[in-house]
C-alpha cells in the first residue's frame, strides 16, 4: 500500500520568490475546527507551501468532506 | 425543530403501518413476516414468529380460518396468499419455544369451560404468572376433541394442555352444573366465562354482549368469552386473548380500557401500489403440502409496503429509507449536542421538489421537512459552508449592481408591467431573453418595463431566512420605484418564489400571457416529436401546463407526454441546490428524466433544459422556438453554457437591453481580461468544480503584481494563487511571448494552508484549541 | 502478585495509528495529558502511575515536568520502548504492579475501553491511589441512544456513554471533579488518519488505527477528559 504521507516534491518547481528548490515542509492545516500538521513540498527558506492539483481534489478534499459532514 | 414537527410528519408516512393482513387479525398476527421466513425457507423463524402474537400457535396454528384473506392484496390480482395453510405447515414444520415462566404473582382467576378461548385465556395469564385455575366438565378442550384429525391432529391439543400444565395453569375436573360465576370471585380476582364451552354456555348474562375491547361483562371482574354470533374459532382466540389482557390490566392496578388501539381491526392504512406485480396463481398442492409447496405458495406474497415515493426519486432511494426513517434521522442530526452531524450531506441532497408530497396518499412532503431541517442547520451555525456557497454568491452576482437593472418601457415614467426573464434565463441565453421582451412589450402596446435579477430562491432553498426576507424587502422597494406593475415571471422557480414571499405582487405567468398573444413571426417548430417537461416548480401549475401545450400546439410543435408529468413531474436536479450540494445527486435527478424521454425535451425552465443538455439530451426551452436563434438544431444539441459563461452572459443582456433598447450607455462591468486564454477543456474541467474564468482572471492579477508563488525553469510554467473568500484557487500557467497568459489548469481547496500566500491571517494553528473546543458536559 | 493478564490486541504491527499521532497513539495526543495535569496541580516528586503506557508518551512528559512516574502495560514490545523513556512495569488494568495506596495520581489514557472487565479495572486502579488521589480518563465515549458499535479488540468496543461512565465512577468510590468533551479530537484524528492513508485505505488499515474509524468517520462516539478523585 503506497501511503502519501510525505509528499514528494514535485520536480523541477521552484519558488517563485526565493528560486529555492521545493523540499518537504512542515505546515499546520486546518478547516472546520480541526488543525493538524501534515509534510508537503514548500519552499524550505520561506516556507511556502504548494498544494498541487491531485491532492486538492485527492485527499485534501476527502478530508474535507469528511470535517464537513459534522 | 420542535418534536411536535417531526411527529406530525412521521404521522403522514405510512411505511410503517401494518399491511392488511395484519390489521385484519383479530389477534395481530404479523403474517407477512411468517410468510417472508417461509418464502426463503426458515421455518423454525416463521413458527417464532407466529409465536409472537398467536397463543399455543401449536395449537390456534391449525385453526386459523384467514379471516384476514378477503383483504389479501394478492386477491385482487389472483387467489389470496393461502395463509391459514402457511400458519398449519410453520406449526407442523417449525420447532416450537417453550415460553419463559414468569415469577408467580399473588393474583388468581377462575376461568369456567375448557373451550379455545379459555385456553388462550389461560396462556395469556399464566405467561403474565397470574394462577389461572380453569373448571372444567368432560375433556379438556371442549368442543376441540370433535374436531376431525385432519383438521386438528389430537396430539396439537395434548401438546397444548402440556404446555399450560407446565405454566402451572390448574384444570379441575366439576361436577354437574358450572359454577356460579360470582360465588367465584369470592377468591379470585376475575372470572373468564368460556362460552364457546357448551358446558359453560348457559352463563352467558341475558341480554348482555361483551364489551369488544376489554371483554368485560358489565360486571366488575367478570370477563367473557364469544358470544352466541361469535362462531369463529379466529374469535373464540381473539376473545380469550383480550380477556387475558384485561385481567393482567385488572390486576396490576390498570385500566383495561386504556391503549388498545392496536388491538382493533380495521382497513390498512399502508398504501400500496399494485400496478407493475405480476400475476402469480396459486399452485395446485398436496395436503399436506410439501415444503417446497409451501414455500413457492409463500413466494406469491406481495410483501405489501408503500414506497411509493421512493421509486421516481434518486435522493428517497439514496440511503435505504424512506421518508419517515430519513425524518428521524434529519431530526436527531439536528438535535446532536457533540459528535457528527453524519445527515448534513444527506438533507443538503434533497431537491425540495414535492413529488414524493404528490404521490403520498397522505401528502407527506419530504421536502417541506427538508426546508425545515435547513432552516434549523443555518439558525444553529451547523450548516458546511460548501454546501450552497456557490449558488449563494450566484445570486448575490445577479443582483449586483453592474449587473441587475429595473426599467419602466422606454419612454414611460412607470410600468404597467414588468418582464423579469430570472437570472439563469437571461444569463444562460441573452439573446433570446431580450428578443421575448421587445416581443411582449410590442404585443402589449409599449407598456412592458424589463427587470434583471434573481429573485432569491436560491437563499430560500438553503435554508436561509434572514438573507431570503432581506432579498423581498428589496425586491419590493425596487418594485415600488418601478410603478408597481405586474411582474410577468418566464422562471417557475421565480414564480413559486414570489407566490410564497411576496404574495401582494401581482405576479403573471409569462405562458398564460403569451397564449392570449398570437405566436411571435418568426416562430418555428422541429419536425421530431418532442417530450414536454414541466419543471419541479410548476408541478401545480396547470394553467402554465396548458399554456405552454396550446402554445407549442400553435405553432405546430408536436409533443408527448412523459409518463412522470403535471403534477407528478420530476426534477432535473437544480430544485432545493441538490445539484450544488451534490452533484452526483443532481445528475441522477436528470438522468431520472432523460432516461425514459424517447425524443428531445421541450423544458420550460431554462435551468431544466440547461441540465438535460449537460446530459448529452437534445432538449430546447420554449422560447428557443418562439424566438429561434439562427440554428436551433445547433442548440439543441448544444453543450449548455457554463458557470463563467453565465455570468458574462448577465453582463451582456444589461449591455444588449440598455445599449439597443433604452439607448443608454451604461458601465461595462469588467469581463475577463484579454490577455488570458483558457482553452474549453480547462474551462470545462475548472466549471466542474464551479471554478469560473473570473476567479482565474483574479487569480492571475495577484500574480501579476506580487509575481507567481512557484515557477518551473525546465517548462517555463509558472503557478499562482489566491484565497479571495473561504476558497483558495491554484492556477498552473505560462506566458506566451506575446504576453497572454495560457491557463493549464486550475484548482481549489478549502482547507486553511498557512504558508500559501495570503491564508496567514486565518490561521489558529496552535493546541489552544483543546480549551476552545471543550465543554463542561 | 497477580499475574499481569494480557488484554486485547492493541499493539500498532505496522504503525500505522503511530505514524499520525506519534508516540501518544490516542486523539489530542499530549494536550490532553498536559490539561489534566494542569487542573490536579500535582507537588513535584508526586508519584503517578500511567496505566497502558504504550511506548512512553506520557512517561517523557511526567518526567519533564519532575513527577515520578511509572509506565504500565501487558506488550512487551511497548514495555522495551517505554523503558528508554522512564520506568515501565509489565502489568494490565486487571492487575497493576504497585502496592495499595502507592500513587497520587494514575492516568488511563485511551486504554480504559480495552479492559475485559471496566468494573475490576475501576476497583484496581482505585486500589493503587491514596486517599483523594487522581483519577484521569479520556477516552472514546459513546453518544446517548446509539446502538452497539462494531470493531471488537478496539477501543470503540468498549465505549460507554459518559452518563454510563460518570455513574460507573461514582459506584467504584470516585468523585468526578472534571468532565469534558473533546470530540473535536476524536474528527481531527479521523482528518489525520484519512490524511495520510486515504478514505480507501483506511478500510484496509490493522487495528488500532483502522478500528478508530469505523466507516472512516466517528460517526456514533465522542472522545471525554473526566478527572475523579478516590473518595473517603
Amino acid at each position: 500500500m503506497a501511503h502519501a504521507f510525505t509528499k514528494e516534491a514535485p520536480s523541477g518547481w521552484n519558488c517563485g520568490k526565493c528560486g529555492e528548490p521545493l523540499q518537504p515542509v512542515s505546515v499546520n492545516v486546518e478547516y472546520m475546527g480541526s488543525s493538524f500538521f501534515v509534510q508537503l513540498p514548500g519552499c524550505p527558506k520561506c516556507g511556502t507551501a504548494l498544494i498541487d492539483a491531485e491532492l486538492a481534489l485527492g485527499r485534501m478534499l476527502e478530508v474535507e468532506k469528511l470535517l464537513e459532514d459534522k | 425543530m420542535e418534536q411536535s414537527t417531526l411527529e406530525s410528519f412521521e404521522s403522514l408516512c405510512t411505511q410503517d403501518a401494518s399491511p392488511a393482513c395484519q390489521s385484519n387479525c383479530p389477534i395481530q398476527v404479523e403474517a407477512a413476516m411468517v410468510i417472508a421466513h417461509l418464502a426463503q425457507g426458515r421455518v423454525d423463524e416463521a413458527r417464532k414468529s407466529l409465536e409472537r402474537h398467536m397463543p399455543l400457535a401449536g395449537l390456534c396454528g391449525w385453526l386459523c380460518e384467514g379471516p384476514c384473506l378477503p383483504a389479501c392484496l394478492r386477491g385482487r390480482l389472483n387467489e389470496p396468499v393461502d395463509i391459514p395453510l402457511l400458519e398449519r405447515h410453520a406449526v407442523s414444520a417449525g420447532r416450537g419455544t417453550k415460553p419463559f415462566p414468569m415469577p408467580q404473582t399473588k393474583h388468581r382467576a377462575a376461568l369456567v369451560g375448557s373451550g379455545l378461548s379459555a385456553l388462550v385465556c389461560a396462556q395469556g395469564l399464566a405467561i403474565k404468572g397470574h394462577k389461572a385455575m380453569v373448571f372444567h366438565s368432560g375433556p379438556i378442550g371442549a368442543t376441540l376433541n370433535d374436531l376431525p384429525p385432519g383438521t386438528l391432529p389430537p396430539r396439537a391439543l395434548a401438546e397444548a394442555i402440556e404446555l399450560l400444565e407446565y405454566l402451572k395453569v390448574g384444570f379441575r375436573e366439576t361436577e354437574g352444573g358450572p359454577p356460579d360465576p360470582a360465588g367465584l370471585l369470592a377468591d379470585h380476582g376475575a372470572v373468564f366465562l368460556a362460552l364457546d364451552d357448551p358446558w359453560a354456555a348457559p352463563l352467558a348474562p341475558a341480554g348482555g354482549a361483551a364489551d369488544p375491547v376489554t371483554r368485560g361483562s358489565g360486571t366488575d371482574g367478570i370477563f367473557l368469552g364469544p358470544g352466541a354470533t361469535e362462531t369463529g374459532r379466529v374469535e373464540a382466540m381473539s376473545a380469550g386473548k383480550k380477556a387475558a389482557a384485561s385481567i393482567d390490566r385488572l390486576f396490576q392496578g390498570v385500566n383495561p380500557a386504556s391503549a388498545r388501539e392496536r388491538e382493533a381491526v380495521g382497513p390498512s392504512r399502508l398504501a400500496v401500489d399494485l400496478g407493475g406485480q405480476a400475476s402469480a396463481p396459486k399452485a395446485a398442492m398436496s395436503e399436506p403440502p410439501t415444503a417446497a409447496e409451501a414455500q413457492a405458495e409463500a413466494g406469491r406474497c406481495l410483501a405489501c409496503s408503500c414506497l411509493k415515493c421512493l421509486a421516481p426519486c434518486p435522493f428517497l432511494r439514496s440511503r435505504k429509507g424512506y421518508p419517515k426513517k430519513y425524518a428521524r434521522e434529519f431530526y436527531n442530526n439536528i438535535i446532536t449536542a457533540f459528535g457528527i452531524r453524519h445527515a448534513n450531506r444527506h438533507i443538503n441532497s434533497c431537491a425540495e421538489c414535492g413529488l414524493c408530497g404528490q404521490i403520498c396518499p397522505n401528502g407527506a412532503d419530504m421536502g417541506k421537512f427538508v426546508g425545515l431541517a435547513r432552516a434549523d442547520m443555518v439558525a444553529s451555525s451547523h450548516m458546511p459552508v460548501s454546501a450552497h456557497e456557490f449558488a449563494l454568491e450566484d445570486q448575490e452576482h445577479a443582483n449586483s449592481p453592474g449587473i441587475s437593472f429595473v426599467r419602466p418601457a422606454p419612454g414611460r415614467d412607470r410600468a404597467d408591467y414588468l418582464f423579469f426573464p430570472g437570472c439563469q434565463l437571461l444569463g444562460a441565453y441573452p439573446g433570446t431573453a431580450l428578443a421575448a421582451y421587445r416581443y411582449l412589450n410590442g404585443a402589449l402596446g409599449g407598456s412592458v418595463g424589463l427587470w434583471s435579477g434573481c429573485c432569491g430562491a436560491p437563499g430560500r432553498w438553503s435554508g436561509r431566512g434572514r438573507l431570503t426576507a432581506r432579498a423581498t424587502e428589496s425586491f419590493r422597494a425596487l418594485w415600488r420605484q418601478s410603478g408597481g406593475g405586474a411582474v410577468i415571471l418566464a422562471c417557475p422557480s421565480c414564480a413559486s418564489f414570489f407566490a410564497a414571499e411576496l404574495p401582494d405582487v401581482p405576479a403573471l405567468g409569462l405562458w398564460p400571457l403569451l397564449d392570449t398573444l398570437p405566436p411571435p413571426p418568426g416562430a418555428t417548430a422541429i419536425a421530431v416529436a418532442m417530450v414536454v417537461h414541466d419543471p419541479c416548480s410548476a408541478r401545480l401549475d396547470a394553467e402554465g401546463q396548458r399554456a405552454v401545450r396550446s402554445m407549442a400546439a400553435k405553432i405546430g410543435q408536436k409533443t408527448i407526454e412523459p409518463r412522470m408529468t403535471g403534477r407528478h413531474t420530476l426534477c432535473c436536479g437544480f430544485g432545493g441546490l441538490a445539484s450544488e450540494a451534490n452533484p452526483d445527486m443532481g445528475r441522477e435527478y436528470a438522468l431520472e428524466r432523460t432516461r425514459e424521454s424517447p425524443g428531445p425535451i421541450l423544458a420550460w425552465c431554462s435551468v431544466c433544459r440547461d441540465r438535460f443538455l449537460a446530459e448529452g439530451h437534445p432538449s430546447l426551452h420554449p422560447l428557443d422556438l418562439l424566438f429561434p436563434p439562427a440554428d436551433i438544431g445547433a442548440r439543441l444539441g448544444s453543450r449548455p453554457p457554463g458557470l463563467s459563461a453565465r455570468r458574462e452572459g448577465r453582463a451582456l443582456f444589461r449591455d444588449l437591453a440598455l445599449g439597443t433598447v433604452w439607448l443608454e450607455n451604461p458601465p461595462k462591468e469588467k469581463t475577463m481580461p484579454p490577455n488570458v486564454d483558457i482553452p474549453g477543456e480547462v474551462l470545462a474541467d475548472m466549471e466542474s468544480r464551479r471554478i469560473l474564468a473570473a476567479d482565474v482572471a483574479a487569480t492571475l492579477e495577484v500574480a501579476k503584481k506580487n509575481g507567481p508563488v512557484f515557477a518551473n525553469p525546465e517548462t517555463g510554467r509558472l503557478i499562482a494563487s489566491h484565497r479571495p473568500r473561504q476558497v483558495t484557487f491554484w492556477v498552473e500557467y505560462e506566458e506566451r511571448p506575446d504576453g497572454t497568459l495560457l491557463v493549464h489548469r486550475a484548482w481549489c481547496h478549502r482547507m486553511v494552508v498557512p504558508g500559501v500566500p495570503g491564508e496567514g491571517a486565518e490561521s489558529p494553528a496552535s493546541l489552544e484549541g483543546y480549551a476552545r473546543t471543550g465543554g463542561r458536559v | 502478585m497477580k499475574n499481569p493478564s494480557p488484554g486485547p490486541p492493541v499493539y500498532d504491527p505496522g504503525d500505522a495509528l503511530r505514524r499520525v499521532t506519534g508516540p501518544a497513539l490516542r486523539p489530542g495526543g499530549l494536550g490532553l495529558t498536559e490539561r489534566a495535569l494542569a487542573f490536579c496541580r500535582f507537588p513535584p516528586g508526586a508519584r503517578l502511575i500511567d496505566a497502558g503506557c504504550g511506548p512512553g508518551a506520557t512517561l517523557s512528559l511526567l518526567a519533564s515536568m519532575g513527577l515520578e512516574a511509572q509506565g504500565v502495560d501487558p506488550d512487551p514490545r511497548y514495555l522495551a520502548e517505554a523503558a528508554l523513556r522512564g520506568t515501565a512495569l509489565p502489568g494490565s488494568l486487571a492487575a497493576l504492579p504497585q502496592p495499595d495506596g502507592w500513587a497520587d495520581g494514575l492516568l488511563c489514557e485511551c486504554a480504559l475501553n480495552l479492559a475485559p472487565d471496566r468494573g475490576g479495572a475501576l476497583a484496581e486502579i482505585r486500589r493503587v491511589l491514596r486517599p483523594g488521589g487522581y483519577f484521569i480518563l479520556s477516552d472514546v465515549f459513546a453518544l446517548p441512544g446509539q446502538g452497539g458499535l462494531p470493531s471488537p479488540g478496539s477501543c470503540l468496543a468498549g465505549a460507554v456513554t459518559l452518563a454510563a461512565a460518570g455513574a460507573g465512577l461514582a459506584a467504584a468510590g470516585f468523585e468526578v471533579k472534571l468532565a469534558e468533551d473533546h470530540g473535536q479530537t476524536l474528527k481531527t484524528l479521523a482528518a489525520q488518519l484519512t490524511w495520510a492513508y486515504g478514505r480507501a485505505g483506511l478500510a484496509h488499515l490493522p487495528a488500532p488505527g483502522g478500528a478508530c474509524l469505523p466507516g472512516g468517520a466517528p460517526r456514533k462516539l465522542t472522545y471525554a477528559l473526566i478527572v475523579s478523585q478516590k473518595s473517603g
